[in-house]
């Protein structure tokens, strides 16, 4: 049982997992490697390869391909999760049951909260998830704006037809780098950095990363598997991030743009990154983590609008108001109230106020309560908060 | 010691505050060991889980959770600006989901994130 990592196997961590992470969001093999190598995988779990392996240029693209087939008749159906098990049960089970007995529980757990761990956060919860979850919700409108306003005028009308008109439906699909590879680059630090001997396992579980390592995103079916190509990222805090240009951009002008990992529109994300927003632009944004983003870029909105301080309290709440301003007129509101506060995650919200509650008491713990739900006591006595 | 007795928890837009009963009509819509208890569009959910099946309960479009054994109310998000964790201690629970009123649409609304 090895009982201690030596100062080079320790050392060997970060710098181990940065340079999977580097890895996971480039792409080294040529696009006849990265078929070749779908083929293979499909022979390691034992299933027939597919007559045909498709690379389109983004996430969007492999949905479009797959609706297009649906819509034309073809049979298909997805057998990621097959393929998926598989490989567990053939290699990261036996890896792991031999990691078990010969490492030491504290180091394991080091080196999987390091590796593991981090690279899950990076590849998965920051990325891959943000990505596929906007696809997923954002399917159908994504139609006008890639495929109608881009290309309406040569689409062929079949295409149209059949994509159109009976609009995308989202098909699951494998996220390999993100669902799977970080569990393979963790076992991979044991035999690379000498704690573990090679074996055939070790072999497989090389095969299997250089396999999928280019895949980004597969639909994996019996006679055809189809391909994403990898995005260009832009990253700051290991959260997608630009407000000079896409975070995230496929080669097939499919982008989305994120402001400290928040997803915007590119309407209102010009908006916001052009620090000229109003107050009223501000309010008008539904979603509060957007609205919080909003407020980061273009502070001076609360300012301009000459809002005034009312009553602040001990736990960083703020209630202001505007009133005799245009945007009074506006919205037709004499007064208007909202509640300016720090989140315990250090992020600054505002939120509105309903009028007549605040003119009744113009208390920013009150208002505060109110808009929780609770009594101005429950609110005072509350400790569990973050 | 530390204090197992229920408290009222805020974690983001989520409240939780224990009750004595379930309201007479409740009417139980799952029974499960993890409980998105606030949806979020960007798929940061407010999850509550436990380690045995617990108890969730509608009734006129409040949502109430009954616990029994100790849960885990958590952000499903890392890095930057995620909501730490509670310890939710057994108990009946009322879930509200702070509001913010909008002065375009002139009323209150559940804040989303």
């Amino acid at each position: 049982m090895i009982t201690q990592l030596t100062k080079k196997q320790k050392d060997a961590i970060i710098p181990y997992r940065e340079y999977w992470i580097d890895r996971i969001f480039r792409t080294e093999q040529t696009d006849d490697e990265i078929k070749k190598n779908i083929k293979k995988l499909y022979t390691m779990v034992g299933l027939e390869q597919p007559k045909e392996v498709w690379i389109m240029d983004s996430m969007f693209g492999v949905q479009v391909a797959i609706n297009f087939l649906k819509n034309n008749g073809l049979e298909l159906s997805n057998i990621c999760s097959n393929i998926d098990s598989n490989i567990c049960s053939n290699i990261y089970n036996n890896i792991d049951s031999n990691i078990c007995s010969n490492i030491y529980n504290n180091i394991r757990s080091n080196i999987y909260n390091n590796i593991y761990n981090n690279i899950y956060n990076n590849i998965y919860n920051n990325i891959c998830s943000n990505i596929d979850s906007n696809i997923d919700s954002n399917i159908y409108n994504n139609i006008y704006n890639n495929i109608c306003s881009n290309i309406d005028s040569n689409i062929d009308s079949n295409i149209y037809n059949n994509i159109y008109n009976n609009k995308l439906k989202y098909f699951g699909f494998s996220l390999n780098e993100a669902t799977w590879l970080h569990w393979y680059i963790y076992q991979k630090y044991y035999f690379d950095n000498g704690l573990l001997l090679e074996d055939k396992y070790s072999q497989q579980l090389n095969a299997y990363i250089e396999m999928c390592i280019d895949a980004w995103a597969v639909y994996y079916s019996p006679n055809i598997a189809i391909v994403s190509r990898k995005p260009v990222l832009k990253r700051e805090n290991d959260r997608l991030h630009s407000d000079q240009v896409p975070a995230v951009s496929f080669k097939d002008g499919y982008e989305l743009y994120y402001l400290d990992g928040v997803h915007f529109e590119k309407e209102l994300w010009e908006k916001v990154v052009s620090e000229k927003m109003s107050f009223k632009e501000i309010m008008a944004i539904d979603i509060s983590d957007r609205r919080t983003v909003a407020l980061k870029y273009n502070h001076q909105a609360i300012l301009n609008e000459g809002a005034i301080l009312i009553h602040k309290d001990d736990r960083k709440n703020e209630l202001y108001l505007i009133k005799n301003k245009e945007i009074n007129k506006e919205l037709e509101e004499n007064k208007i109230w909202f509640l300016k506060m720090t989140c315990p995650t250090g992020r600054i919200f505002i939120e509105g106020v309903p009028p007549e509650e605040a003119e009744k008491n113009p208390n920013a713990t009150a208002m505060q309560a109110l808009l929780c739900g609770l009594t101005i006591e429950d609110y005072i006595n509350m400790k569990m908060e973050s | 010691m530390k204090n197992t007795k229920p408290q009222i928890v805020r974690h983001g837009e989520v409240i939780l505050k224990p009750i004595t009963s379930l309201p007479e009509n409740a009417t139980l819509k799952e029974t499960t060991k993890k409980y998105i208890v606030a949806h979020s569009e960007t798929g940061h959910h407010h999850v509550l889980e436990s380690k045995d099946t617990y108890e969730i309960y509608t009734v006129e479009g409040d949502t109430y959770i009954k616990l029994g054994t100790l849960g885990n109310l958590f952000h499903e998000k890392t890095g930057a600006d995620v909501h730490t964790p509670h310890v939710i201690q057994p108990s009946i629970y009322k879930v509200t989901i702070k509001q913010s009123y909008d002065y375009f649409l002139k009323k209150l609304q559940n804040v989303r994130d």
